[in-house]
């Protein structure tokens, strides 16, 4: 991916804090917050409207959850790079959203730091 | 250092076409040099030719002669003729040969050669036809008369082309001479340097040969080198692999493993690696089904190029993952492994492997249990100190005798012969009963963390009477268990000791712990067993939730003989009472019973035969179904018997071992071993138990003892 | 490793011994602690010690009588007391090799060593139990005897 253009970051959480935390800690430069959806439906909206190129995924969301989302957003836009975020209680499960295209993982608690590290490494995927 | 593949093949390439050049430089020096031997060859052989035509003039002269003189002597002629003839067409022959060797040996455009051979053929057409003519002479050149021979026509005809021949002769040696000279003059110096250049040539050529020996021998060196490289590189891969501790492997996109791998991935994995043999094979035995179904979906997600291997470590589910390894002489053994997956990168992307690591992490893992466990342990040594201290400590050193008593009996227990499945299932119940009395005691002066870890012996020996077939080996964990129970008891017994020698006079241990538990420390005598039967209830009451009285009549009246065993009895009838006879308070309330159950324990003379210990509760009860079912539920009876069998009967089954209505197992009750230990501990001392029950009203369980002089059982004297 | 899996280890190794070089099952009592005295001794004991993590000793015991049976079953006919010696060291032997194998680099074990004579004493640390493991096999008892702290 092109260093010099900007990425644009959409956050997908029902959680307000986890969104918020998200938006707080966010400093690699180039990323720029498009948005930030409480459900899957929301997080396709705001796809349509705003054209993300990164995505920090919820895994446990009401409506649509995160593996169906990161199945629906691949299938609009194949270069979308999502990072699924979750608690991991079941492995499994998230390997299945990385099988259907998301591109990493980060388990619930996170650093800034985590967070940081694991988005620069999204976009050199 | 980066290698381009096209630098390789070049280095590889260059002595082959070095070598080739000078192969073709060779080939032409030496095609050169035959042709210019076969030149110099041919050059040499008319060379000589020319030399051995240069006596034959001189030759036809003395011919020429002989036949003038033998026309004078009228002798005879013909064979000088012939010799004539025969030189004179090998004079021809020759010039042909030279002429063919003159063209082999490239002079045929040479100019000066020509004109001498021009000379040459010019001197000999004007001698040859002259002894052409000769030779057509036939027929006796004599005539025979009577005043003797003299020429005839053909004799005279002979004779004067004799003497033209003659005359001619000087001028043909000379000329003839002269031009073969200077042919043999031209063709030596031509010889001459032919050789030289032939002679440059082959010092030339074996300087090129040389120089090609030279460099094949430097590449050969070369090669050798580098195949030297190539297999001390390769030794040194073998040496890493061989010695690793981690288990290295390569995996394909089909996940086959590669051919090549670390020697500890057999020691890790326990098993031979069949060569092409797939990872899922490899992993099949070793973890369940699910988790391997998860593992093969994780590794092959590193094959897809949008995921980002560092971003998945953490839902690697073979991470750490704990599998059983069948031992040779039967058992299994657990150990930790760890799987870690690295793409192997190439040029531009993914490549055609990915690196697999397996670590044998059984130690570290261990280790950081030990941690937990010694944390945990720290924390329940402070408890336990606590817990002692509240404890007076002869209380505790009479405590702790008789768990190491009953801790011996167990031993003794284990040690007897009988290997049979029923001797190996009557030891079990023969310890449980002994544990079970010492976790009964240490509940009694609350001292919980003791009882916990009496609790767990107790759940190994339920773990093992719960199996459908046990052997010796399966008495390894228990007999570990009671070993690390002793060391447990006696470093408690230390601590008792010690607090002994501290304590009588303790006025210090006031300042230093509250007044309540001081006024405990200083209590030196053992607590009575009311003290102690008022713990029990208040212990159980409160974890069940419930409200009890108890009331005490005559302990103190016990005689000593039988105090031991009073207690033991006492403490797990009030205890078993208030577990199992008294109801919930909801249950009580609804049965317009007071809130407040009530448990009696009295000790008296029963007339002259003995004494009468009596435990009572006002509960539910003994619950005449439940114990029919609970009996036919363990198979300690069977139907038909239980057809047969009268009420009294049916509440006797609660003795037996092995009986338990209580549905969860606590620390309090519910283990079916409390009952059949005081049956057990009445009838070695010689007595008997009555009971007598009514529905929702009352139990009374009454212990007869003989006097104590009739029949002392050794009970605790193991 | 816990202590349980040790004593499994040298019972195993034990029993797998009879198995297979004696071609006949030994049968495993229950085990015991060995408290007071010292564990029973019988006329052959082949002995491992084992320092590092843990120390202490590791032994089988056997009587004579068990010991010449067995070499009768592995078809030998000299029941010297060479070779009765030679049995015991195997068993310590495969002690050993099975303690390498299964405890690793935690413990340090000595070459097998054999001891004769039922009254002789085997040192082990005083403030350790030694656990006995009953095996018996035909009509004899032999112990194994594992002492570690």
């Amino acid at each position: 991916m092109n260093a010099a253009r900007a990425h644009r970051l959409m956050i997908v959480d029902d959680s307000n804090i986890m969104r918020r935390k998200i938006e707080r800690s966010q400093e690699i430069p180039n990323v720029e917050i498009v948005g930030t959806a409480g459900n899957g439906h929301e997080a396709l909206v705001l796809h349509a409207s705003s054209h993300p190129t990164l995505v920090t995924m919820d895994l446990t969301m009401p409506e649509m959850d995160g593996i169906e989302c990161v199945e629906q957003l691949v299938g609009r836009d194949p270069d979308i790079r999502i990072l699924v975020i979750s608690a991991l209680a079941d492995k499994a499960t998230a390997i299945e959203a990385l099988e259907k295209g998301a591109s990493g993982f980060l388990c619930k608690p996170f650093t800034e730091r985590q967070l940081n590290d694991a988005l620069a490494k999204l976009i050199e995927t | 250092m980066k290698r381009r593949r096209g630098d390789f093949d070049l280095a590889q390439l260059l002595p082959v076409a070095v070598a080739t050049s000078f192969a073709a430089v060779l080939t032409l020096l030496l095609t050169f040099g035959i042709q210019r031997a076969s030149q110099l060859q041919s050059a040499s052989s008319a060379l000589q030719l020319a030399s051995e035509l240069r006596s034959l003039p001189q030759y036809f002269g003395t011919e020429l002669t002989l036949i003038q003189r033998g026309l004078e002597a009228r002798t005879f002629v013909a064979e000088p003729i012939t010799d004539i003839a025969t030189a004179r067409e090998g004079f021809d022959k020759a010039l042909v040969r030279i002429d063919a060797d003159l063209v082999a040996a490239g002079l045929g455009g040479s100019a000066d050669i020509q004109r001498v051979r021009g000379a040459l053929d010019a001197a000999w057409q004007r001698f040859s036809p002259l002894l052409v003519a000769i030779g057509r002479h036939k027929g006796s050149p004599y005539a025979d008369t009577l005043a003797g021979s003299r020429l005839n026509a053909t004799g005279r005809a002979l004779k004067a082309d004799v003497d033209e021949g003659l005359a001619a002769q000087a001028a043909a040696t000379r000329d003839v001479g002269g031009a073969l000279k200077d042919l043999a003059g031209g063709l030596q110096d031509t010889v001459g340097s032919r050789g030289r250049s032939l002679r440059t040539f082959l010092v030339i050529g074996a300087a090129v040969a040389g120089l090609l020996l030279a460099l094949m021998l430097y590449f050969s060196l070369r090669s050798r080198r580098a195949s030297a490289d190539a297999r001390r590189a390769e030794r040194q891969v073998a040496d890493i692999l061989g010695t690793v501790r981690e288990g290295l492997f390569l995996l394909d996109r089909n996940l086959a493993l590669g051919a090549v791998y670390s020697a500890s991935l057999t020691r890790i994995l326990h098993s031979e690696i069949v060569r092409d043999s797939s990872f899922e094979d490899l992993l099949r035995p070793l973890v369940p089904a699910k988790t391997l179904a998860t593992a093969m979906k994780f590794v092959n997600l590193l094959w897809k190029e949008k995921v980002h291997e560092d971003l998945i470590d953490t839902v690697n589910p073979l991470n750490q993952i704990e599998v059983q390894f069948s031992r040779a002489g039967g058992g299994a053994e657990s150990r930790h492994l760890s799987f870690a997956f690295k793409r192997v990168k190439s040029a531009g992307g993914l490549g055609e492997h990915l690196l697999g690591i397996v670590t044998d992490v059984t130690d570290r893992v261990q280790i950081s249990r030990e941690l937990e466990q010694s944390k945990a342990e720290n924390q329940a040594q402070l408890d336990l100190v606590m817990q002692l201290l509240q404890v007076p400590a002869a209380q505790l050193q009479s405590f702790v005798r008789d768990a190491d008593m009953a801790l011996r009996k167990s031993n003794a227990i284990l040690k007897q012969p009988g290997r049979e499945e029923s001797e190996l299932r009557t030891k079990l119940n023969g310890v449980f009963r002994e544990v079970h009395t010492v976790k009964g005691e240490a509940s009694a002066l609350a001292l919980g963390s003791i009882a916990a870890r009496v609790h767990q012996l107790e759940e190994s020996l339920v773990a093992l009477r719960d199996r459908a077939h046990v052997d010796g080996n399966d008495f390894i964990p228990i007999v570990v268990r009671l070993d690390e129970l002793m060391s447990y008891l006696g470093g408690i017994g230390q601590f008792a000791d010690r607090l002994s020698e501290v304590q009588p006079k303790g006025d210090t241990m006031k300042s230093v712990v509250p007044p309540l538990l001081a006024k405990q420390l200083l209590t030196t005598d053992d607590p009575s067993l009311e003290q102690l039967l008022t713990q029990v209830v208040r212990e159980a009451a409160s974890a069940q939730a419930k409200r009890v009285a108890l009331a005490c009549r005559g302990l103190d009246l016990i005689p000593a003989p039988y105090r031991k065993a009073a207690k033991d009895i006492a403490i797990h009838m009030a205890r078993n009472a208030v577990v199992h006879g008294i109801e919930a308070p909801d249950a009580r309330q609804a049965a317009s019973k007071p809130d407040t159950a009530s448990v009696r324990v009295s000790f008296e003379a029963n007339g002259t035969d003995g004494y009468v210990l009596t435990v009572e509760d006002d509960g539910q009860g003994l619950p005449f179904e439940r114990i029919l079912d609970a009996a036919l539920r363990k198979g300690l009876l069977s139907p038909s018997d239980a057809a047969r069998m009268d009420r009294s009967a049916v509440y006797g089954l609660i003795f037996r071992a092995g009986f338990s209505t209580a549905e969860q197992v606590t620390e309090h009750a519910g283990r079916g071993v409390g009952l059949d230990a005081v049956s057990q501990a009445v009838r070695e001392l010689g007595g008997s138990i009555g009971i007598a029950t009514a529905d929702g009203k009352f139990t009374r369980f009454r212990m007869k003892l003989p006097q104590p002089g009739d029949k002392i059982a050794a009970t605790h004297a193991a | 490793m816990s202590l349980q899996n040790e004593i499994g280890t040298f019972v195993s190794a034990v029993l797998n011994y009879f198995d297979t070089a004696v071609q006949q099952a030994a049968v495993v009592g229950t085990p015991y602690l060995a408290l007071g005295k010292p564990p029973e001794i019988f006329d052959y004991t082949g002995m491992i010690r084992i320092s590092g993590k843990k120390k202490g000793v590791v032994y089988f015991t056997a009587p004579k009588g068990m010991l010449s049976v067995m070499l009768m079953r592995m078809q030998e006919t000299d029941m010297s007391d060479t070779n009765l010696r030679d049995l015991v060291g195997e068993v310590a032997n495969t002690l050993s090799g099975n303690a390498r194998k299964d405890f690793g680099r935690n413990f340090i074990i000595s070459t097998p060593s054999v001891v004769a004579g039922s009254s002789s004493t085997i040192g082990y640390s005083p403030d350790t139990r030694p656990i006995v493991v009953p095996i018996d096999w035909r009509t004899y008892h032999a112990n194994l005897v594992v002492c570690l702290n």
